[in-house]
């Protein structure tokens, strides 16, 4: 099982799942447990039931949307398991799934929290920037050390 | 996996009563307006750019 060559369904097997796993990080820690934002909190700031129940729609909306990508990866996964031609590795599996959750954080975090302002991580304190900078360097972390594990395969 | 698939979407039909005569006025009014489309393509724009990422890798991650 592990004697072919190619990664590429692995990689975006793990891609997916690992996007998918890190969306459900984000939601369930940071806007459930921790409630430190919620979807649109940025622009509907959840002061009262109705605009905390429209928040909750998003949040849910995200949810599925997460969940779908992490099914998604599950069946590819599946499929890759029974091609011969791909090699069956811990390490590159374990990569892209760091990889897949890495360019998560940075793509939500450039295009919601930066460029577009929906929420930001830390939405109630004075200052919200040094903790959007540090889900975004949390994400580059991930992306170059999912890489480094892929790279080292080979 | 087609199985699977359609088993995927029927969890996600609830999302779909939404749209319920039950919701509440003022939250089906805040949710379904001009602006949720906008929203929804917001919300869902990382999670599409990491898809493309990911087909990109399926075809080409072999190369690099």
């Amino acid at each position: 099982m592990s004697g072919g060559q190619r990664i590429g369904p692995l990689l975006s097997a793990g891609v997916l799942m690992g996007a998918g796993l890190g969306g459900f990080v984000d939601g369930i820690v940071f806007h459930q447990i921790l409630q430190w934002h919620n979807m649109l909190s940025g622009w509907l700031p959840p002061n009262n039931l109705v605009d905390a129940k429209i928040n909750m729609f998003w949040d849910g909306l995200f949810h599925a949307a997460v969940w779908i990508m992490t099914v998604a990866g599950l069946t590819l996964l599946f499929k890759a398991g029974h091609r011969p031609d791909v090699r069956w590795s811990g390490r590159v599996f374990s990569g892209a799934l760091l990889l897949g959750w890495g360019t998560f954080n940075v793509a939500e975090g450039l295009i919601n929290h930066q460029w577009l302002g929906i929420h930001h991580v830390m939405e109630y304190a004075a200052n919200t920037l040094p903790a959007d900078l540090a889900f975004l360097g949390f994400g580059v972390a991930l992306i170059l050390f999912g890489w480094r594990l892929i790279r080292s395969t080979r | 996996m087609k199985s699977l698939f359609a088993l995927s979407m029927i969890s996600l039909a609830p999302v779909g009563a939404l749209a319920c005569p039950r919701c509440a006025p003022a939250v089906r009014a805040g949710v379904f307006n001009a602006d949720f489309l906008v929203n929804l393509v917001l919300i869902l724009a990382p999670l599409v750019l990491v898809s493309l990422m990911a087909l990109a890798l399926h075809k080409l991650g072999d190369r690099s």
